[in-house]
Order: C-alpha cells, then sequence, then structure tokens
C-alpha cells in the first residue's frame, strides 16, 4: 500500500511549483492510472515516489514506511521506468542485467533465474548478448522492462510504457503489467493512452495543475463527469479544474507541455 | 565499498569495451610524441658528424689522430666556455686536467659521447696519460678521475622537468576530466544516470566508483604516454625531454606516481562535480573550460616560476604539484613542501567531492 499525503514539490527556491497538492492511496495488487495533461506534475509525482525527489511538504509512506529517511529501502521495493530513463547503449541486456543485479544485492544464481524468466518472456534471449544501442525502439522498451524488474520489485512504476511502440509490442507490455498485478504488485502507470487505462487500471488518479482532482475507478469518473467516454471525462474534469496561468517569465513553458511549473 | 567497487568494476568494463577510447588513449601521447620529436630535433640534436672528439681543456694534451676517435686541443680553460663556443657537439666529451685531478665531461645520452667517456677513462687508468703530462710538464700528478655530468645533460633534465609537469598535467586534465564528462553529463544525457541513482545506494558511494574510475583512466593515459615517450626515445634514438638522461630514483619514481594520483583524482572530482551540475554533455564542456584555463594557466607559472617560492605556494593546487614534479626531477624537492603539496592535494579533493554528495543531498543536482 501506498499513501502519498499533500504531496508537494517546488523547484528554483519556491519560485516554480511543479506539484502543488497531490493525495492518493494506491494498494497491492492493483493497477492505478495516473492521468493528467502535458506538464500537470504526474513525473515529478512519480519521481518523488521512486525518491529521486524528496517533496518540499507531504508525505509518502510504503506499507505505512516513511519513505523520507528510508530512501534506500524504498528503492529497493520499486521498479521505475520513464521514457527518460535508459540502459547504457554500450553493454548488452546480459551485462546491465548482471550490474544492476548486483547493485540490488541479488545473488548471482538469483540474477541468471530472474533474468532468464523475464528475457524469455519478452523474447530477448535471443539478442541478450548484442549491445543495447543496436537495438530497435521496442526492443530498448522490451529490454529496459525487463532490466527494471531484474530485482522483483513489490512496486513498479511505469511512465509511458507503451508510448511510440508497434501494436505486438504494446500487448505484450500490457499482458506483463496484469501478469504484474496477479502476481499481487502495486503498479502504477502513467500514460496519455486513455484505452491502455480502460483496459488496464483499476483505479485512475487525475492531476491537474499539480494537483490531484480526481481518483476512483474509470466508471465513476465517466459518472462524476456525465460523460461517453473517458476522454470526454478527461477534458470534462481539465476545464473544470485548470486555471489560465502563463508559463513562468524567462522559463521555457517544460519539454513537453505549457504548464510545466507553475509560477508562485 | 562493495557499491564503489561494483560500479568501479562496471566503468573498467566500459572503458575496456570502448574501441575508440582506447584508441584515443595512445593516439594523444603518440601524436604529441611525433609533434614533440619533429619539433625539437634541430634544438637538442647538434649535427655529429666526423670523427668523435675529446676536447683537451686548456690545451692540456697535444692533438692525437687514432681509430675511432681524435684528441683535439682546446684553448678554452672551463666546459662553460667550450660549450660556449659551440664546438663540442652531442657525441663529444671534453677531458680537464687541472690541479692534479681529471675531470670528465660528456654526455650520457649520446652512446658515441659515452664511448668517450670510457676511453677517457682507459687512459687514465693506463698511466700513460700521466706519463704523457709529466713529459709535457701539465700539472697532472694522479690517476683519480672525477666523472662529472656534462653541462649539457643537465640541460636536458632541465627540459624534462620543465616539461613534463605541464605535459603531466595536460594530460591528466584531459583524460580524467573527458571521460568524467562522458560517464556522468553524457549518462545523465542519455538519461542512463537515473537508472544508477534509482538503485537502493548512496549516490555519494556510486559516484565514488565512478570517480575512481575516471582517476584510473587519467593515470592510465598518464602511464600510456610515458611508456610512448620512453619507447619513442629508445627507438628513434631522440630523447626530446632528456628522459635517458635523467637519473630519477624509486622513491623520486613513487613520488611522482603518488602526485599524479592525486592530481588525477583532483582533476576527476572537478570535472564530476561539474559533470554533476549540467544537464548535458555540451553544458559540462562549457562548464569546464574555465577550469582548463585556470589549470592551463597555474602550470605555466610553475614553469616560469622566479625565486625561492614560500610554504604557501605549495597550497596552491596544481601549481604546487607543478613546482614539486620540476623540485623532484631537478633533484631539488623539499620534504616538508612535498608534504603540503600532497595534504593540500587531498584535503581539496576530499573537500569537493564532500561538496558534490552535499549538492546531491540537497537537490541541487538535478537528474
Amino acid at each position: 500500500m501506498i499513501t502519498m499525503k499533500n504531496l508537494k514539490k517546488d523547484f528554483d527556491k519556491g519560485r516554480v511549483h511543479a506539484v502543488a497538492d497531490v493525495s492518493f492511496e494506491i494498494a497491492d495488487n492493483e493497477i492505478f492510472a495516473l492521468l493528467g495533461p502535458n506538464g500537470a506534475g504526474k513525473t515529478t509525482t512519480m519521481r518523488m515516489l521512486s525518491t529521486l525527489l524528496a517533496p518540499t511538504a507531504g508525505e509518502i509512506e510504503y506499507d505505512g514506511m516513511p519513505a523520507k529517511g528510508n530512501e534506500q529501502a524504498v528503492k529497493s521495493r520499486i521498479g521505475f521506468l520513464t521514457n527518460e530513463i535508459r540502459l547504457d547503449g554500450q553493454f548488452s541486456p546480459n551485462q546491465s542485467a548482471e550490474y544492476f543485479g548486483r547493485l540490488y544485492g541479488m545473488e548471482k544464481e538469483q540474477i541468471g533465474k530472474n533474468r532468464k524468466e523475464l528475457f524469455d518472456y519478452f523474447g530477448i534471449t535471443e539478442f541478450a548478448d548484442r549491445k543495447y544501442e543496436t537495438f530497435s525502439t521496442g526492443m530498448k522498451q522490451k529490454a529496459s522492462v525487463a532490466i527494471c524488474m531484474i530485482h522483483d520489485p513489490q512496486v513498479v512504476i511505469f511512465d509511458e510504457p507503451t508510448n511510440g511502440l508497434d501494436v505486438l509490442t504494446q500487448r505484450l507490455i500490457e499482458d506483463y503489467i496484469l501478469q504484474l498485478k496477479e502476481k499481487g504488485k502495486c503498479v502504477i502507470i502513467s500514460t496519455h493512452l486513455l484505452d491502455v487505462v480502460e483496459r488496464l487500471a483499476d483505479r485512475a488518479g487525475v492531476i491537474i495543475d499539480g494537483k490531484s482532482v480526481f481518483c476512483g475507478t474509470c466508471g465513476e469518473m465517466l459518472e462524476a463527469e456525465k460523460a461517453a467516454t473517458l476522454s470526454d471525462a478527461f477534458v470534462s474534469l481539465y476545464t473544470k479544474h485548470h486555471r489560465e496561468e502563463p508559463a513562468i517569465a524567462g522559463k521555457p513553458a517544460g519539454r513537453s507541455g505549457l504548464f510545466r511549473g507553475r509560477k508562485a | 565499498m562493495k557499491t564503489c567497487m561494483t560500479v568501479f568494476r562496471h566503468e573498467l568494463q566500459k572503458i575496456l569495451q570502448d574501441k575508440k577510447l582506447l584508441a584515443a588513449m595512445i593516439v594523444m601521447p603518440l601524436m604529441i610524441v611525433f609533434m614533440t620529436t619533429f619539433l625539437t630535433r634541430p634544438v637538442t640534436e647538434t649535427p655529429s658528424s666526423g670523427t668523435p672528439r675529446i676536447y683537451a681543456l686548456g690545451n692540456a694534451l697535444e692533438a692525437l689522430e687514432t681509430e675511432g676517435f681524435e684528441i683535439v686541443p682546446a684553448e678554452e680553460e672551463s666546459i662553460e666556455e667550450l660549450t660556449g663556443s659551440g664546438k663540442l657537439r652531442d657525441g663529444d666529451a671534453a677531458l680537464q686536467l687541472k690541479d692534479g685531478a681529471a675531470v670528465i665531461y660528456y654526455n650520457e645520452a649520446d652512446t658515441g659521447s659515452s664511448a668517450l667517456a670510457e676511453t677517457c677513462r682507459q687512459l687514465l687508468r693506463s698511466r700513460a696519460l700521466a706519463e704523457y703530462a709529466a713529459v709535457h710538464g701539465v700539472p697532472f700528478e694522479g690517476l683519480t678521475a672525477e666523472e662529472d655530468l656534462s653541462p649539457r645533460k643537465d640541460g636536458r633534465s632541465a627540459i624534462i622537468s620543465f616539461l613534463l609537469p605541464y605535459m603531466l598535467v595536460l594530460l591528466l586534465f584531459q583524460s580524467s576530466s573527458s571521460y568524467a564528462i562522458d560517464t556522468i553529463a553524457g549518462e545523465k544525457e542519455r538519461g542512463v544516470f537515473s537508472t544508477l541513482l534509482l538503485t537502493p545506494h548512496r549516490p555519494g558511494s556510486l559516484i565514488c566508483g565512478k570517480l575512481l574510475a575516471c582517476t584510473l583512466f587519467g593515470i592510465f593515459s598518464c602511464v600510456t604516454y610515458m611508456l610512448i615517450l620512453v619507447l619513442s626515445a629508445v627507438i628513434t634514438g631522440v630523447d626530446s625531454y632528456g628522459l635517458m638522461s635523467a637519473r630519477v630514483s624509486s622513491g623520486t619514481l613513487a613520488m611522482l606516481a603518488l602526485c599524479a594520483l592525486l592530481l588525477s583524482n583532483l582533476f576527476a572530482t572537478v570535472a564530476v562535480m561539474i559533470s554533476l551540475h549540467a544537464r548535458t554533455e555540451k553544458e559540462a564542456r562549457t562548464l569546464q573550460m574555465p577550469v582548463y584555463g585556470l589549470t592551463l594557466v597555474l602550470s605555466v607559472l610553475a614553469m616560469f616560476r622566479a625565486g625561492t617560492l614560500s610554504a604557501l605556494h605549495y597550497a596552491v593546487p596544481v601549481y604546487n604539484i607543478s613546482v614539486l614534479i620540476q623540485d623532484l626531477l631537478s633533484s631539488g624537492a623539499d620534504a616538508g613542501h612535498a608534504l603540503i603539496t600532497l595534504i593540500s592535494l587531498a584535503v581539496c579533493t576530499a573537500l569537493l567531492f564532500a561538496v558534490t554528495v552535499l549538492c546531491f543531498r540537497r537537490e541541487k543536482i538535478r537528474c
């Protein structure tokens, strides 16, 4: 069980609010989708969950254990994969699995067992000794997922896991996420693909302008917004909660969105 | 420590797998050695055509032409005058008979000159010279032969102690910082660094592993450079730096190795710190430029130091190590100064590392 209470994250000495107030509870054995427009604060929230960033205010708890002060313990039980996180192109998946397995304190036998299982599932056994940089986009993503799961984490955080992938690879990763749920893992995914959310997620949380504005099942979202599709419901939520604000003066509006970072 | 070593081993594997990096590590010193050999040849190599000569200073001996060498009486009374006259070639030697003692001047780096020195020794031992001197009324009584390193050799030693610190600073900076930028700023840009930071370890131990690899890479490059330098001097016979004539004791060598290690570690720490603050490789290289400029200025200033330096001078990183290397190579190193240098470097490196780790904790470094 992950609990996020009134999470807040400021950058540049408080001048930029990336996350203003986010609260969610995510249970084990659940797939939770994090939704929001570009720059809403999803990635920052996930980075806080993975302890890569410390919240300016608020709390994160993993089964009652506060993340603050227990960063190493938290990191050892999570698998985190974003579009921005990649493997070293110079190494093969085999070498990367060995390296990260050792860094996660795993025994050689355990690394071998997990590696075989994951590589077989994602169909990369044949290419396991080839350099990562020679792989296609889909193959890279499959290898990244496999390496990120090498230590069999209890909590899995995927940021847009199926972005830019072909239908077959997309389906393979989606099936894998469903399998993770069956194994009792807590899975958090962030995606803009609402059909993926409908297919996979048990519940969804919506973040708009750094604030959590909705948390519930897809059905509840449709009902609350009196919408026919998830897309309509999302637009309705956005219209209701978004405050029109300019991007911060002198700062880019964000890598991929208009509202990444809000003026204090 | 285990984490640090795991990262370090991984980095070593990366270096060994990167053929282009290894090639660059060999090509760069090769280019430097080639250019130095090419450019310094006219300066260091006096044409030594003709029969090798033993100059008898102060016309102490009569001219003698024999197989393999000739004795040439010289009017000059001292070796300084002879060197100044430009007569003395690299392959020659000089003999001074004065006040009942003999002094042989020769150029140890030159095999011809060394052979002539041996001939002089034999002449002195054979008593024939003593008898010859007696007949000709030269004040030469005994067979005590005092060998001296020729002033030209000192000149060569001066080249090595003058140039080597600069070359070492340059090489260590280039190699350790370029690797640090690639392995940290480059990995940040490629998204690899975050993967590492997600592992359950303190950033300090992860960075420490990378830092060790950067330091070692600097040392590798340095050793490669020195090996290529020595090999080139042996193969081509052109000893631009006077490496072959420099007499370096094992103690001095150990001190030089320690200096190189600390310097490489300092440069690696600076580069790691800069790389961690930069978002991209390009940004890291830009931030690195002022540091590079400062390093060059400090090492050049050390080359042209004037007068005796105070203990304070030995507390200025980079400058102090350049001066210390010069002192070590010219056998003028002071133990106190050496200690100040080593301590200041170690303290500076430790402080920089501590600041880097602190920046991580305070999220000044974003990945």
